[in-house]
């Protein structure tokens, strides 16, 4: 393993963990809008937000390559603003990443709050908590664990996450290659022991992420 | 009553069957002969009968593929590394192959694009933030690139700006989609594309000598057919439809 | 903020043209609530829990004004709801709700820090505690208390959140007797010393008797009938409300006379002296309270009570401290007599008795 291994390794982490750290409250937020409420065109959203789920990694990649493209609606409008580029930077594999692992999140948190006793929620609010304080200091805390799971998990997707990556963020050594796109291009070139080396350091990662998620599954909830 | 249910069966699988037994020949050629080949392809089907399969990629993609066993019967080259490399693993029969073409390389931007590029230089300005190119590592075309680069000692100025690319096509593709600014690939490929302009073209003397050789692959299952249709890549009527396209020919 | 009220600690509490369908009926309310204590009395399903939602802002009903002293929390027809966490009340769930992943000392401060000034010294921490004696628990999990203990508790954290109203939803129900009267001094207290006004669901009786200042019964999502809890109790309305409230014995009767205001009613084989409805019908429906049933041994001459039937004693069952006689006098009497004086008596089947009755205990509801 050399310099230029652990700088893809250490890339793929930081941008995996910055990555699920950003799809967060986002994904926190629509867990909840999904959990308790029913609104119209719900159901719509619930199945926009498990495409990326679902459709082909490298199909969801051809969409965020047409949207924040340079002469997309959304790239356009950062370029031409903001001198701002995604496609082909580290911005891409960010984005490419969230969306990949956004739908994993929603649903393990989801299925927590689902599970969490509506009598918790009323009964801050008759104490006088605002919708706010009752979200952090009742909501996420009983449903942590599941959050943390959800959260554990989409780690993990992003780790590994290809497809989609390959479309919008190219594969520049040193700024854009993550493990799976390293792996990829050993194999083209045909240095098939260093891509087991990577191959190793990624299973590595992606079982201690896998493990710890079902563990935290795993163990009882206190009774509400 | 019999006989004539013989007669009836035997006539309708005469007719059913082709007048002469058609190969089917498997070709891995270049990215960057795509349409040529196409065109080619075409016409050698409709005079001889035979069927073309084409697999277009990155000649060191083709090249692995074709090592790790895949069926082709022809391997047409964007460069002399990668039928060396099969030839060293005696997966090539030599006494077929030769080098019939060449190509320029070209440095190509958006149609709509107002940059100007002047020299190998050029691509060191600030104006130029991103520059796409197959992978340089591997695939021919970026191979030359970094070549006709480095020859320049710009190679190292140039480098953190570079966006590698699957193949010679994709490469072709960022520039069309705009998201980067330029793009080295073949002339070939800049005449097929009405997204992007030559915005400069690499003389000769600066860059390094381009030739796309082919052979029959060793293992093939039709020798006959495939030697046959590497002959009529070398005749008058094949050469004339690379010209079109803007290939040179070596011969 | 409040208009003085009539009455230190009782609430103004107005509940007009609620109607909120639910499962298997639709929810009809129209009451003004003047008392320190009401009580919401009727069986299971009835709606009470869902009115106690209402007035917490919980739910949404079709149409609905709810104004609690002179602030509007509910108004349908403005489109008007105020948001529960600024209504100031206060909820007690039977299930209690105390949140699991907070110590007990986190549940009791969670409300103290609402925009609301709280009363200062009134609800202060300290006095609160002190009142319902659950300072040793403080620093102990919610998981670790008792069941009278996270009662009192679940109490106190509704106490300090300072609210304008307190409603309690059947908040005895999972307690055994014992323990039951032993938290009813504590709601007591709360009345007594912190002046917050209750309004306390229950399907219990004597929790009723002994809190209420005012009940309310509901049945079916209906109000059958409301005032004052010993005149709801001692005059129910219609059989339901008398089935409802407990009274035991309901028997069909035929007014055969009524001279000075007193009617004689046959029932069954017997004859009974009570005093006559309002309204004079021949057929009537006869309610008599179990413990308004006297048993004697031998039957004496002289009494004030006009009604003394020869009976026989048909079943005695046990309820809490007391007995239940049934006995047929005629017609089927119930009575409620306690333990030691059912021994005393050796009541038992086929044991023959005189039952007494006040004429003024007779109730006679016209059908």
């Amino acid at each position: 393993m050399t310099g230029e291994d652990w700088q893809i390794v250490w890339f793929t982490a930081w941008v995996s963990a910055l990555s699920t750290l950003s799809i967060l409250p986002f994904g926190l937020a629509l867990a909840w809008a999904l959990a308790r409420r029913d609104w119209p065109g719900k159901s719509v959203v619930e199945t926009l937000a498990s495409l990326p789920l679902v459709l082909p990694p490298v199909a969801t990649g051809l969409l965020l390559l047409k949207l924040f493209g340079r002469r997309g609606t959304i790239g356009g409008f950062l370029h031409g603003q903001f001198d701002l580029d995604v496609i082909f930077t580290w911005r891409a594999v960010l984005l490419a990443l969230g969306v990949m692992s956004l739908p994993l999140l929603v649903r393990s948190a989801r299925v927590a709050f689902e599970e969490v006793n509506p009598r918790y929620e009323q009964i801050a609010r008759t104490l006088g908590a605002g919708p706010w304080r009752v979200f952090f200091t009742i909501i996420v805390p009983l449903a942590a664990r599941g959050i943390m799971a959800g959260l554990i998990l989409a780690f993990a997707r992003a780790l590994g996450e290809f497809g989609a990556t390959i479309m919008v963020a190219g594969n520049i050594p040193g700024r854009t290659t993550t493990l799976s796109l390293a792996i990829f291009q050993d194999v083209q070139l045909g240095q098939d022991i260093h891509a087991f080396r990577l191959l190793g350091v990624s299973v590595v990662l992606a079982f201690a992420a896998v493990w710890t998620s079902e563990w935290l599954l795993r163990r009882r909830r206190k009774a509400p | 009553m019999r006989p004539i249910v013989l007669f009836t069966v035997w006539l309708a699988l005469a007719f059913a069957a082709p007048a002469l037994p058609a190969a089917e020949i498997t070709v891995f050629a270049a990215a960057s002969l795509t349409d040529a080949l196409k065109a080619i392809g075409t016409n050698y089907e409709q005079s001889t009968g035979d069927k073309m399969v084409f697999n277009f990629g990155a000649s060191s993609t083709l090249a692995r593929q074709i090592a790790e066993g895949a069926p082709a019967d022809i391997f047409f080259s964007a460069d002399e590394a990668k039928m060396d490399a099969l030839e060293r693993k005696g997966l090539i029969d030599t006494a077929t192959r030769r080098s019939l073409l060449s190509n320029t390389l070209v440095v190509v931007v958006a149609a709509d694009s107002d940059l100007s590029v002047t020299s190998a230089a050029s691509l060191t300005n600030a104006a130029v933030k991103k520059i796409a190119l197959a992978d340089p590592k591997a695939v021919p075309a970026g191979v030359y690139a970094r070549a006709w680069l480095d020859k320049q000692q710009l190679w190292a100025i140039v480098e953190p700006k570079v966006v590698p690319t699957e193949n010679v096509r994709a490469a072709l593709a960022a520039v069309e989609s705009g998201n980067v600014e330029a793009g080295v690939v073949y002339r070939t490929d800049a005449g097929i594309s009405k997204k992007v302009k030559i915005a400069y073209e690499v003389p000769a003397a600066d860059g390094p000598q381009i030739t796309y050789p082919m052979a029959v692959v060793k293992e093939t299952r039709q020798p006959e057919p495939a030697k046959k249709f590497l002959q009529y890549l070398a005749s008058k009527e094949a050469g004339q439809v690379f010209k079109q396209f803007g290939f040179i020919l070596l011969e | 903020m409040a208009a003085a009220p009539e009455e230190k600690g009782a609430v103004n509490l107005r509940l007009k043209s609620i109607a909120l369908p639910l499962s298997s009926f639709t929810l009809e309310v129209d009451v003004q609530i003047r008392s320190r204590v009401a009580v919401l009395f009727g069986p299971s399903g009835a709606g009470k829990t869902s009115l106690l939602d209402l007035i917490a802002g919980l739910r949404r009903a079709q149409s609905a004004f709810i104004q609690l002293e002179d602030c509007v929390l509910t108004d349908t027809n403005r489109g008007f709801s105020l948001p529960t966490h600024k209504r100031g009340v206060g909820y007690v769930p039977q299930d209690l709700a105390l949140f699991p992943h907070l110590a007990v000392r986190q549940n009791l401060l969670y409300g103290c820090k609402s925009g609301r000034p709280p009363d200062a010294a009134l609800f202060a921490f300290e006095h609160v505690t002190q009142v319902l004696e659950i300072q040793p628990l403080i620093p102990r999990r919610v998981t670790d208390l008792s069941g009278g203990e996270r009662q009192r508790v679940a109490l106190a954290r509704a106490l300090l959140a300072s609210p304008r109203l307190l409603l309690l939803d059947e908040p005895l129900a999972s307690l055994d007797a014992p323990l039951k009267a032993r938290i009813i001094p504590y709601l007591l207290r709360i009345r007594d010393e912190f002046h917050v006004p209750m309004l306390y669901v229950t399907h219990d009786r004597l929790e009723a008797l002994a809190l209420a200042d005012e009940m309310i019964v509901l049945s079916n999502g209906k109000t059958i009938q409301s005032g004052p809890v010993l005149d709801v109790f001692n005059r129910p309305v219609n059989t339901e409300a008398a089935k409802l409230l407990g009274v035991e014995t309901l028997q069909p009767g035929c007014i055969t006379a009524v001279q000075d205001g007193l009617a004689t009613v046959q029932v069954g084989t017997a004859a009974l002296t009570a005093p006559a409805p309002e309204t004079v019908a021949r057929d009537v429906i006869v309610c008599i309270r179990g413990e308004d049933v006297i048993l004697q041994r031998e039957a004496t001459t002289l009494s004030s009570v006009r009604n003394r039937l020869p009976a026989r004693v048909t079943a005695v069952h046990a309820e809490g401290a007391l007995m239940r006689v049934e006995l047929d006098a005629g017609f089927r009497l119930f009575a409620r007599v306690t333990r030691p004086a059912c021994d005393e008596l050796g009541l038992c089947p086929r044991a023959a008795v005189t039952a007494f009755i006040k004429a003024s205990a007779v109730h006679l509801v016209p059908r």
